[in-house]
Formats: C-alpha cells, structure tokens, sequence
C-alpha cells in the first residue's frame, strides 16, 4: 500500500478548516492540491491559526490497498525523540532540551491524522478520503516555517490484536501565519497574483518566526526592513510607487549583494510582510520637513556619519489600522535618536514600533523625526497592488 | 499622477515641448551594454507601473567593485505625454525636497539629485521614461550612462538589415490608423521596435501602434528593429492625407 496524494487547500476560498490558498510568486500559476503527490516535487501548505475553526481535516488517497476491502488508516508523526538520558549526564539533557527547542521551533505542526476505515476497490485504489487531524498546534503554533513527517500506517481491523503496521512516509513543508493575510494579498480564485507567494513567506516567516501576536510579527518585520545589511538609502523611490515590485525586491535580497531604496520602499516591505502574516498595516505619507538626526537605513549607531537629517519633501511610512495623528505607525527606513540633545554625539537609537504618530510629545514619532515644517497628513491610506 | 506637493515642475511647461507633427515611440526598449561600457548586467526585469505603463528594468554591476552598482528602468509609455506624466510621478515619488533640473539635452526634460545624494538622473524621450540610479554605497556617476542611452534613442539606426512589412490599416482617410509590422526574425531580449513619424504622432492604444496625423498632413512612419549585434531591420509606409 501507498501514499498517492495529500491535499491541504482542499477548500478553495475558506481557511476555517484547510490551508490556504497560495501560489510561488507572481508568475506560474497557484498552487493546487494535492501538494503532494507520489513521484512529484513536494509543494507547501500555509495555515493562518485565527479563522481556523475546531476541526481541521486534509484529504488523502491510496493505493495498493485490499481488493475490494477495507482498511484503518492514520498518520503519525515519524519524529523519534533522542533516548533520554540516564543519570546526571548534563550534556544528555542539553541535547535533549535542544532537540525539542527545535522541535517546538521547525517541527511538525500539523499532529496526527486521525485513524478512519478506509474501502478499496477492486483495483485496490482508494477514493480521496478526508482525515482530521489531531495533536495539531495549528492553532496556537507561532510564525514559522515547519516540516512534518508523517508515517502512514495501516491495520485490518480494530481490535487489540490488529496491529498498526507504517506502510509510507511523507514530508510536509508547512507555513503558519497568525491570520488570513491582509491586503495587498487576497484568498481570491482563479489565477490571483496577489494571493499570497510562498516567496515572500519564505522570507515574511524567517523574519518574524516565533511571533505569537501581529504586534510582534509587525515589529520583527519592521527590524528586519531596517536593518538588512545589503541595504542602504537613497531619496528614489526604486520599487514602485503605483505597483510595488515585492519580486523585484525579494530578488535583491536573496541576490546578496548590496542595493539601495527609499521610505517607500520600506514602507511596501512592512506593509506587505506584515499583512501576510495576518497584521493590518496601511502605508501613508506626511509632507514638508527638516529631520532631526536619525540613523539612516541599516546605519551603525556607533558611527556618526550614519546620523543624518534631510529636507524631504514626503516621508512614507506604516500605520496600524487607519491614518490618524494618534495611530500608532512604523517606520522600517530609520531608527530614531530619543536622546533629548540633538546637538551632541549622543544618541539613543529607536526602531518606530507601534509609537503614536502624535504632535509635540516627545515620546511621539512626529516629535522625534521633524526638527522643523509642518509634516502634514496625506491622509491617503495605501496597500501597493504587487507584481 | 498623484497629488504635487513641494517644490515640483508643472506639467504643462514640459508637454508643450513635446512636437505636434513629428514622434519617436519604442516598444521592448531597455538599456544594453554600449550604455554602460565595461559593466555587466545582473539582473533584467519586466515590470507593471500602472495601467499602460510597462517598465524593464536592468541592474549592473562593476566587475571592478562590489560596492558599484547601477539600476537603469526603462519606462514604456503609451505617449510621449505619457513619458513626460511618469517622470514626473517619479519626482513626486521623489523625497528629497527638490529635484534640480537635468544636464541640458537630456531628454525632453530631465532632472537630477543633487551632489551629496546617491546620484539619480531621470528624463523623458520619446514614449519612454528613464532613470538611470546608483543602487549601492559608493557613488557612481550616472550621467554619463543616462547620456549614452539617450543618444543611442535619438540616433538614426544604422539600417542594412532585413526589410520589414509595415502597413496603416484602418481608420478614416487623415485620421488615426493603426500600424502593423512584421519582423522577419525573432527580435532577442534586447530586441526593441522603433517608430520614427514624420507628418505626425504616435501612441500605444490597446496593444497597437496608431499613428496620429497632424492637421492635413501626409504621414511618413520609418520602424527599425534594432537589437545588439544586428543592423537594424527597416521598412517604411507613407500615410496619405
């Protein structure tokens, strides 16, 4: 007997009981189930753990089956944990402890697929049957990317004396993302290219992983803009200001070596990551200004060359929920100087995170960006169609 | 075209340079290597910028250091107004302050960052829109570059090529027709079509060229199929009034 098939996005346009529905990146097509299938390249599933409801199932099919028989049919997590370690061994325990950090971390989140009768036909070929899954984190699991292993066993009957016995193994590349993502990316149908890329989950869940709330997905992500080292700033808006070119600038990222963007730019980043993770970022401008000092983008604070000011015409950035003068925004351009001497070389760098936009307080963004002019609301909420 | 704040150029002074009687347009134009002499191209991309707009954009590299690199986006527009439309979003796009205006020649209009900013020079030619950027740390002037690519767009092909069919089809007698051209081998990459009217203008409506007489005249439109390490295809259809 054998595995055939394993869908996950078994439910096109709900994610209350499945995967959702995702594609690689703008080209191609979207990814369809099953995304695994006997003989071809694996492709991965993602789950956003707030819309999923109680019950979460998949859908399998088999093979090589009982002519005309039935079967009962589960899969297990293969994972085998390390021995534990007898006695005081210090060293058996720390590599036990890490095992399951990286367990907790990387490993399987999907559980186990509950065991059901499964009926063969005379060619011992199985209809597509849906298992539910139990044991799954699903729900509760942090941002990240995991792998599953499951080993698929089989028994003829119910009783004591059936034994289980593993008949395949399959492998599972699974993202899990704390909501339905926001826009730009939607859950439509047919040949989306704004439903989300696993492209930019790779990199939306290496940035954020282990987040457990939007607040700390939107703050890891807003980090990560900053402070990638191949980056640095120039005034130019060079990834889209009517489409964002999230393809273009993944390329450059994974490319390694070194580029330049602007506040915009940033913004598109935060935004984008951020909302396919499940936050709800807008992006909007405020207009005429002298900075304060700041630390340019990816800047070392140790240097003081990288504490800069500019006259800008606009400054672009990240706002949780609407555009308001006390929403709470981020800024993945710059860290802020919150060291109240703007005239010496002291300098206490802060990334924006969820910081009242404001007007004279000093612990508001406002206050510790513009040095002079009237930074003025666009009051134009964006989220950049991407390509 | 979004909203103008700070210290921005009008429109309407730079559109009334464009000629009413005359018109390149391109159509697969990018910047090549004879742009940016001893650079190597790293990346090419074909991009969406809003409805109509289609922007290639290429990156270089200098062999030479790795903290050099250069980004040439090549904006095809409908319209020459068009192109003029886009580089002026480009400026409102723009944070710095001001734009200064661009090295005098460049385009039908251009406009430059600075010194003490990562050098950017952006102009429009014909239907397109281009900005030719610094993309890391160490300054690289760009002007030089942006200037040999708008040569090269405003050069007369040299022409020995194959010939090419181009035909006006449609449309009333004096009034817009659309131009279809056959290319009697695979345009490569790099490959771009260049319409040259006389007599008139050209646009990109739904995908086709149209050529736009002007008042009362007779319409010549020379195309050349122009690629690297190729003489240029030519062909010609005279557009009666």
């Amino acid at each position: 007997m054998q595995v055939e098939e394993v869908h996950f996005n078994h439910q096109g346009g709900s994610a209350a009981a499945d995967a959702l529905t995702i594609r690689k990146g703008p080209g191609g097509s979207p990814i369809q189930a099953p995304e695994w299938r006997r003989g071809f390249t694996p492709l991965p599933a993602a789950y956003a753990s707030a819309p999923l409801g109680p019950t979460v199932t998949i859908k399998a099919r088999f093979s090589g089956g009982p002519p005309g028989g039935t079967r009962q049919i589960r899969a297990l997590d293969a994972y085998v944990e390390p021995s534990q370690p007898g006695g005081c061994g210090c060293i058996g325990w720390l590599v036990l402890l890490i095992a399951r950090l990286i367990r907790a971390i990387f490993g399987n989140v999907l559980g186990d697929a509950a065991a059901k009768p499964v009926a063969f036909d005379a060619n011992g070929m199985s209809g597509l049957e849906t298992f539910t899954l139990v044991n799954h984190k699903l729900k509760t699991a942090s941002v990240g990317i995991r792998t599953t292993d499951w080993k698929w066993q089989q028994r003829a009957g119910k009783g004591k004396g059936s034994l289980w016995s593993t008949f395949d193994t399959t492998q599972h590349r699974i993202y899990t993302v704390l909501d339905t993502p926001a826009g730009p990316w939607t859950q439509g149908a047919g040949n989306d290219t704004q439903l989300p890329w696993t492209d930019a989950l790779d990199k939306a869940c290496a940035w954020a992983a282990g987040a457990t709330t939007k607040d700390a997905a939107a703050a890891a992500i807003t980090r990560a803009v900053n402070t990638q080292p191949t980056q640095s700033y120039t005034p130019a808006t060079l990834f889209g200001f009517s489409t964002y070119h999230l393809s273009s600038y993944l390329g450059q990222l994974n490319g390694g070596a070194p580029f330049q963007l602007n506040c915009t730019d940033c913004a598109d980043a935060v935004t984008t990551l951020s909302n396919l993770l499940g936050c709800d970022l807008w992006e909007g401008r405020f207009f005429d200004m002298v900075t304060r000092k700041f630390l340019t983008l990816n800047g070392n604070p140790a240097v003081e060359a990288d504490w800069v000011t500019w006259g800008w015409n606009y400054h672009e950035i990240c706002w949780l929920g609407a555009i308001g003068q006390l929403a709470p925004v981020y800024d993945g351009c710059l860290q802020l100087d919150m060291d109240d001497n703007y005239g010496d070389l002291v300098h206490d760098p802060l990334h924006p995170i969820a910081m009242i936009f404001g007007t004279t307080d000093p612990a508001h963004y406002k206050y510790r960006l513009i040095q002079s002019g009237p930074g003025d609301l666009e009051n134009v909420p964006r989220r950049r169609t991407l390509d | 075209m979004a909203k103008q704040r700070g210290n921005r150029p009008e429109a309407a002074a730079i559109l009334q340079r464009i000629p009413r009687d005359e018109g390149d347009l391109f159509r697969g134009a990018s910047a090549w290597a004879v742009d940016l002499p001893g650079w190597r191209r790293s990346v090419r991309e074909d991009l969406q910028e809003g409805p109509g707009r289609r922007l290639r954009r290429t990156v270089w590299d200098d062999p030479r250091n790795e903290s050099s690199r250069v980004v040439v986006d090549v904006v095809e527009c409908p319209s020459a107004e068009e192109a003029v439309r886009a580089l002026l979003d480009r400026l409102e796009w723009n944070q710095l302050a001001e734009v200064p205006a661009g090295p005098p020649g460049l385009g039908i209009a251009s406009f430059a960052h600075p010194e003490g900013v990562p050098p950017a020079v952006f102009f429009a030619r014909a239907n397109l829109c281009v900005s030719v950027a610094n993309f890391a740390r160490r300054a690289v002037p760009v002007v030089p570059m942006a200037t040999a690519l708008d040569r090269r767009l405003v050069a007369t092909p040299e022409a020995g090529g194959a010939t090419l069919r181009v035909e006006a089809l449609g449309g009333a007698r004096g009034g817009p027709m659309v131009l279809r051209v056959v290319v009697p081998f695979p345009l490569g990459e790099e490959g771009h079509l260049r319409y040259r009217a006389r007599g008139g203008t050209l646009e990109i409506r739904d995908d086709q060229v149209w050529v736009i007489p002007a008042a009362r005249a007779e319409v010549q439109v020379d195309v050349f199929a122009e690629e690297t390490g190729r003489a240029a295809g030519t062909g010609r259809v005279v557009v009666p009034f």
